[in-house]
């Protein structure tokens, strides 16, 4: 198929054409009010064509089935391209490096009787709370095999394996989740993650009421890492190449400057072992690498796809991602904000009046440029004289991104995130609204 | 002996187009397709769900889904078995756009956009970014009832988003027009509107303060009444969190939950309203559900599995890939004040402008949103310009402390994401005003 569309689109006048194929199979286990009830089972396909037509770039995608689907594709492709973009070069041919623990043939062999098992041993791991309700458990495996070629000879074929699995429980008005993936099937355990949720919501029963004001707080991993965090829409989108170019980011013009306090470090890494977004080369065929971004406080680098690195007269960071129905933008690999040398116990410890939150809602409403955002706590614990001494009923927190993380302190428990947004806790110095 | 069972095969393909375009430049203008083939087997409170790109596979996994939810049902004990709800089948129905966007050339598109996109350049300073989609999605479900069913949805529309920079600060605001329809949708944009407005609107944010924080009487505009009714009320109405003990409406059908001026509907029929359709995803005929009648609970959103559960009938309310209970256009009903009189009314206050999207916890009721914009209410008259304003509360409570509801009602549009899937949906609602716990944040 590939070279039928790479062929077919220099007959059609194209200079330099590019395909990806993305192919995924999964399967879900689910249940509900503690019972197995649901799987699902799904095999798609899909492939976009990238071309230069006449200097111009133009694209197109489809589900690649039927008869004529390559003359249609390069023809959408190429009739684009009158209205499409500069066309500013695709990746040249280079090395790969192999990155370790991509796919696990056991994932691939478990099959859906192996996730049906786990889920049972999730389910049983909560039948031993008693009242906490079960109300939603799952465990999915998913094999990716992705293919990307071009015209300049570039053709990296690469597959991995992910598994995963999440609980969602609730006892009276409380609430616990936790979810975990891995590319290994050994590298998560569903029954402490199952457990891990029921513990969460029955430590945040009976929670009393705070008076809001400004106080530390202590943010825990799942408060700014995974696709639902604080730094997903902020500092990430700050981070992107492309918003730095057209000034759209609080960081432009800031390269070489201190951003954030001293002990705050994070680099992306697509070649991170084990790392649930590590490829040899990103979505256009760019050899995966890793960036410091910030070291000891500093901004060190952007991160780039092709067309924002050819726009900022740079190269690509291999930072273009995409499924197959788009082209490619700017998105981290596996980022990671790197944790620091004391256990969050101490932090905890040194606290003399403050809050420790698992998780936040809302996260999404926090404004994507100023930084700005007013979120609400879940799971919140009051902490006084270094000592947690309740559940918190509710509390809205609102601060700025930017100035948090220029005054923060970084705790030594990194937890590797589904999302590819990986954090420690930190503590800052946020408003808390009662 | 299995006591129910039942399958359905579905076959989908949709073409859709999109153009984005930055700053004045194109950076992405395509035309696409995709397809597949969905199945999915019941039986006695199990489901299995296949889906395929290859239409070819439908036989093979059809067989394969009947026997894996035959063998799921085994382990499933006696009291958590149930059969699917009764519903009104549907009929075959497809969205009439005035101008099918099949019709209207990329090209065309293109220039539409660039138009609504450089008509933001108000001023140096100021960055721009402007989409446009379309997405025809053709359908036919065939099931063991015997139903074959054929639906066309067509969907459009446009969104600008506008930073404006002045030293170190950046604002933004952001605008869209959608809905289910043609070309006729982004045709009627009026660029000084819709562009030149959000531009202007972001570069007085750069002056705006930050709201006053703590519990305070807010009057919500429209647009951000939308997204209350729809994150704060419609979620927890979705009764598949119902059945599964997870929202905070189990057991108070008919009883009051509201100020009695409270009235909502979710009405799956609203002529050009983005979460419109014909059919649901188990063929069942959509219509429109009273939610909320003067303040008393009138009902839950169901689809036949979560409706099967609680012994209630389907309310057409079954979206997405397989089986999910979804919101359609969610309405909060016209009250009979208007804005001036609130304000007029309100010694201390905030109003809050546009939305910027929110979220709930269904189990308790919790509930939190950001407006684009707001302003100080003082002695009954709008005051500073505010920024970031973010809206925290109980949604019972808050729905309890309604004291007035304006008259004219506006419509919006967002897509809705739940366990993953993302689906098209309407809301409508007037001004409110009502209390909750107003959260600034204070950029440094």
């Amino acid at each position: 198929m590939i070279d039928t569309l790479l062929r077919l689109a220099k007959k059609a006048g194209c200079s330099d054409a590019e395909v990806f194929v993305q192919k995924a199979s999964s399967d879900v286990s689910a249940s509900e009010r503690g019972v197995l009830n649901e799987t699902v089972s799904s095999n798609d396909v899909g492939v976009g064509l990238r071309v230069n037509l006449g200097g111009k770039m133009g694209f197109s995608f489809c589900t690649p089935t039927g008869r004529n689907f390559h003359e249609s594709l390069v023809r959408n492709a190429a009739s684009s391209a009158k209205s499409g973009d500069r066309f500013t070069g695709f990746p040249e041919k280079r090395k790969y490096a192999r990155v370790s623990g991509q796919f696990d043939s056991r994932i691939a062999d478990t099959g859906t009787g192996g996730i049906i098992d786990m889920t049972l041993e999730m389910l049983s791991a909560l039948k031993a709370f008693g009242k906490v309700r079960p109300t939603y458990a799952s465990v999915s495996r998913t094999l990716y095999h992705q293919t990307i070629a071009n015209t300049n000879g570039v053709f990296v074929s690469e597959r991995a394996s992910q598994i995963g699995c999440g609980a969602y429980v609730t006892i009276g008005g409380s609430v616990g989740w936790k979810s975990a993936g891995s590319r290994r099937l050994g590298g998560i355990d569903p029954a402490s993650v199952a457990k891990t949720a029921a513990e969460r919501a029955i430590e945040a029963l009976h929670p009393r009421s705070i008076s809001g004001r400004e106080m530390d707080v202590i943010l825990r991993p799942e408060c700014l890492g995974n696709e639902d965090g604080l730094l997903d829409g902020t500092l990430i989108e700050a981070l992107s190449g492309e918003n730095v170019f057209r000034k759209a980011s609080r960081l432009s013009g800031k390269l070489g400057t201190g951003i954030f306090s001293e002990n705050v470090n994070a680099f992306d890494d697509g070649l991170l072992p084990g790392g649930l977004n590590s490829w040899a080369a990103d979505t256009e065929g760019v050899a995966s690498r890793r960036t410091t971004l910030v070291k000891n406080g500093v901004l060190e680098s952007f991160l780039y796809d092709s067309a924002s690195a050819a726009r900022a007269r740079t190269s690509s960071t291999a930072n273009g991602y995409r499924g197959f129905s788009s082209i490619p933008s700017v998105h981290p690999s596996n980022f990671v904000l790197m944790p620091g040398k004391s256990p969050e116990e101490q932090l905890v410890r040194d606290m003399k009046e403050g809050l420790v939150v698992s998780w936040l809602s809302g996260t999404h409403t926090a404004n994507g440029f100023s930084g700005d955002f007013s979120v609400e706590a879940k799971n919140a614990f009051y902490v006084k004289n270094g000592r947690i001494l309740h559940p918190v009923k509710s509390a809205m927190l609102s601060g700025n991104v930017f100035s948090m993380m220029a005054d923060c302190v970084c705790a030594s428990n990194l937890e590797q995130m589904p999302g590819g947004i990986s954090a420690p806790s930190i503590r800052v110095r946020l408003n808390a609204i009662a | 002996m299995p006591r129910y069972e039942y399958w359905d095969v579905e076959d989908v393909s949709s073409v859709a187009t999109s153009v984005r375009v930055k700053d004045g430049s194109v950076m992405e203008a395509k035309a696409g397709s995709s397809s597949g083939v969905r199945v999915r087997a019941f039986c006695d409170g199990a489901w299995a769900y296949f889906s395929s790109a290859k239409p070819g596979d439908a036989g093979k996994l059809l067989a394969t889904a009947k026997e894996t939810a035959r063998k799921l049902s085994l382990g499933i004990p006696g009291p958590e078995r149930h059969g699917l709800a009764e519903f009104v089948a549907g009929r075959n129905w497809s969205t009439r756009p005035k101008r099918d966007p099949a019709d209207v050339s990329l090209d065309l598109k293109v220039k539409t956009i660039l138009e609504l996109d450089r008509a933001a350049a108000i001023r140096r300073n100021i960055s721009t970014s402007t989409s446009y989609s379309d997405a025809t999605t053709a359908v036919l479900l065939r099931t063991s009832d015997g139903l074959e069913l054929e639906q066309s949805l067509v969907r459009c529309g446009a969104a600008i988003n506008c930073i404006a920079r002045e030293g170190g600060a950046l604002q933004s605001m952001f605008r869209s027009k959608r809905g289910s329809g043609g070309w006729e949708i982004v045709e009627s944009v009026d660029p000084r509107e819709f562009s030149a407005d959000t531009a202007k609107r972001a570069v007085s944010l750069l002056k705006a303060k930050s709201a006053p924080a703590g519990r305070s009487t807010v009057i919500l505009d429209p647009l951000i009444v939308g997204t209350f009714i729809h994150e704060a009320l419609g979620h927890m109405a979705e009764s598949d969190h119902v059945a599964s003990h997870d929202s905070v409406l189990e057991g108070k059908l008919g009883k009051k939950i509201a100020s009695p001026l409270v009235g909502v509907t979710d009405d799956k029929t609203t002529p050009g309203g983005y979460g419109t359709f014909g059919f649901d995803r188990d063929g069942a005929k959509a219509e429109r559900t009273v939610l909320i009648e003067n303040g008393a609970l009138r009902g839950y959103l169901n689809s036949r599995t979560s409706g099967g559960k609680l012994g209630l009938r389907s309310t057409g309310n079954c979206r997405g890939e397989f089986n999910q209970v979804r919101m359609s256009n969610t309405n909060f009903l016209p009250g009979d004040s208007s804005l001036e009189e609130m304000i007029r009314e309100t010694k201390k206050g905030v109003y809050m402008i546009g939305s910027s999207g929110g979220t709930a916890l269904t189990i308790n009721g919790m509930f939190n949103f950001a407006a684009l914009e707001g302003y100080e209410i003082r002695n009954g008259r709008l005051g500073a310009h505010l920024k970031d304003v973010a809206l925290m509360g109980n949604t019972l409570e808050t729905l309890k402390s309604v004291d007035a509801v304006g008259r004219k009602t506006e419509d919006s549009s967002g897509t809705c994401g739940k366990n993953g899937e993302w689906v098209p949906v309407g809301s409508s609602g007037p001004h409110i005003r009502t209390v909750a716990v107003v959260g600034g944040s204070h950029a440094k």
